[in-house]
């Protein structure tokens, strides 16, 4: 998918709702639950082995990028707005993009020396993403050093979350993604709907690498 | 008991088990339920932000639906052949919700006279349970109704259930003494933890998103200070020491005595908290006339909670208490009694914190 550059204000490309996304190219990515056999314990496995979750079949990705940032707009069908995180039982719905910091990192949560980061965003916290790193399922740590602003919208049963981060980092490069213009990226994504008590690894997931071309 | 069943576990084929284990013995022959504990605890640990509703030491009436309401039947620890029970997130209503009051409209608002003192939980609801809300109704009938006094606190299991079911490896158990601990850093408030703990003695901080338990008092313990709910507790019941230590009260009414039992030890957890448990007096039939073949605490109901060797129990210490009531010596009553504070109920942890 290509990455269109726009030379629009940041601000704009961080509106889901701007009409500047309707120029940008998109993809509909195909979702599918996480094995329950491949959770990290054997107590997640045993209890979600035998219940519905994943449901969310998939996400409408666009992106683009102006002169120094770039910019995700990932839209999917979720009736129940989650945001709320008071009781006990309350998960919050989320949204997350999987970057491999190595050639051969895992899909499945990078692995040991071969890293990925991702950029977590939760509906409790609907205006900034996360940007964590891991070397395999379990393992995801906050790196806090990289600003991703995000904005969101629940409207007609379907989230519309924009992530937004500068194109390149140079602090702690070793954990978040370098973008560069005219070289291609690769991501995965994650949806947890939080009304089903959805959390770590119990979630869908697209199971193959999008190919990312950030227009020059 | 073998070594394995006694502070170890087998994980992954390999024996798991910390140098020594800390563990505490409640007589609830002496526990008033004056909720002591449970104050210094929270005091001492529960007043930060998000922490409202946590009582990480609480004292259950029993019979009773206990905190969290209901905790028996919601599953969790592990079934006979060592597989995980699933259970579920207790919630803050079963739990028991800090409540808030209408003090200002009440006591400042000019309308003392017109309207009361009304709880709301965290949700703005009229609260229609709390953490100790069936204290003191107990069982049985009239006039055979009885009840008992059960405080819980996390009970550092052998076999954490917590542990194991954590996807983040954020919980450990110390190697030094056993105690179980959650590193905050690391947890990232998903909650199986809750779930898989069949004692349901986690809570979860909504403002930190991370969940938070009995921590054994760890930086008192490391300074030879009691835990604070021991330290406290005016009726003198919380043992603490190791328990391989064979000169102190907690070995020798575990593994001497044997007359302190676990609770549910069918969970699977290998519970460090152990309990005495409470005798009573005979039952008696409408027309006052007494049954001494009979306690008036079933002891099926109280083999439902500390196991098959309740009445063997029951027998040793109404046998031993009888030696004393003829002037005879009886080292089981006397370690029970407690005579010496702190020296004799936590020998290992007597340092007075006030003298730090």
């Amino acid at each position: 998918m290509l990455v269109k550059r726009i030379d629009v204000n940041g601000d704009v490309l961080g509106d889901p709702a701007a009409s500047v996304w309707s120029t940008a190219n998109g993809e509909t990515v195909p979702l599918m639950p996480t094995p329950a056999a491949m959770q990290p314990t054997k107590y997640i496995s045993t209890k979600w082995q035998n219940e519905v979750y994943g449901q969310t079949k998939s996400v409408s990705v666009k992106a683009l990028r102006n002169a120094d940032e770039i910019a995700f707009r990932l839209e999917w069908q979720d009736p129940t707005k989650n945001e709320q995180r008071i009781e006990n039982t309350d998960f919050p719905d989320a949204v997350a993009m999987q970057f491999p910091l190595s050639e051969d990192a895992s899909l499945f949560m990078g692995g040991e020396g071969t890293p990925v980061n991702l950029w977590y965003w939760r509906a409790d916290h609907p205006a900034r993403a996360r940007s964590d790193v891991a070397h395999g399922i379990g393992t995801s740590r906050v790196m806090d050093d990289v600003s991703i602003s995000a904005q969101a919208v629940h409207a007609n049963g379907r989230w519309s979350v924009v992530m937004r981060r500068a194109l390149s980092v140079t602090k702690e490069a070793a954990s978040a993604i370098q973008i560069v213009p005219g070289q291609t990226v690769r991501t995965t994504f994650a949806v947890w709907e939080g009304g089903n008590l959805e959390r770590a690894g119990i979630k869908a997931f697209s199971p193959a690498w999008l190919e990312l071309e950030i227009e020059a | 008991m073998s070594e394995k069943t006694d502070i170890g576990r087998e994980l992954d084929g390999a024996l798991q088990k910390p140098k020594r284990q800390l563990a505490m013995v409640f007589d609830l022959n002496k526990c008033l339920g004056c909720h002591t504990c449970s104050i210094s605890c929270k005091r001492q640990w529960t007043r930060d932000e998000g922490m409202d509703n946590m009582w990480w030491a609480v004292v259950n009436t029993q019979p009773g639906k206990g905190t969290p309401k209901n905790w028996e039947d919601m599953g969790g620890g592990w079934d006979e052949k060592g597989e995980p029970r699933p259970s579920k997130i207790p919630t803050r209503d079963e739990f028991g919700d800090a409540w808030k009051f209408n003090k200002e409209e009440v006591f400042h608002g000019g309308k003392g006279k017109v309207t009361y003192l009304k709880p709301v939980n965290t949700k703005g609801e009229s609260p229609d349970w709390g953490p100790n809300w069936d204290e003191d109704e107990g069982g049985g009938e009239y006039p055979n109704s009885h009840f008992f006094y059960l405080p819980r606190i996390c009970n550092h299991c052998t076999h954490p259930a917590c542990l194991e079911a954590c996807p983040r490896g954020a919980i450990y158990k110390r190697d030094q003494d056993g105690i179980v601990l959650i590193n905050d850093k690391q947890c990232k408030g998903f909650r199986f933890c809750m779930e898989a703990c069949p004692y349901k003695r986690i809570y979860y901080n909504h403002v930190q998103d991370v969940t938070q338990k009995c921590i054994f008092c760890f930086p008192r313990v490391e300074k030879g200070v009691a835990p604070s709910c021991a330290r406290q507790c005016p009726g003198r019941l919380r043992f603490v020491g190791y328990l391989d230590d064979e000169d102190g009260p907690i070995h020798k009414l575990v593994h001497q005595w044997k007359v302190a039992l676990p609770l549910h030890e069918e969970y699977g957890t290998q519970p460090n908290v152990y309990y005495v448990p409470p005798m009573s007096p005979p039952a008696v039939d409408s027309l006052g006339k007494v049954d001494p073949s009979k306690p008036r605490i079933p002891t099926a109901y109280l083999e439902s909670l500390f196991g098959p060797r309740v009445k063997e129990v029951l027998a040793v210490l109404e046998a031993e208490k009888e030696k004393k009531a003829k002037g005879e010596a009886s080292e089981l009553m006397d370690t029970l009694i407690v005579y010496k504070w702190p020296e004799d109920i936590f020998p290992d942890f007597v340092q007075d914190p006030a003298e730090l």
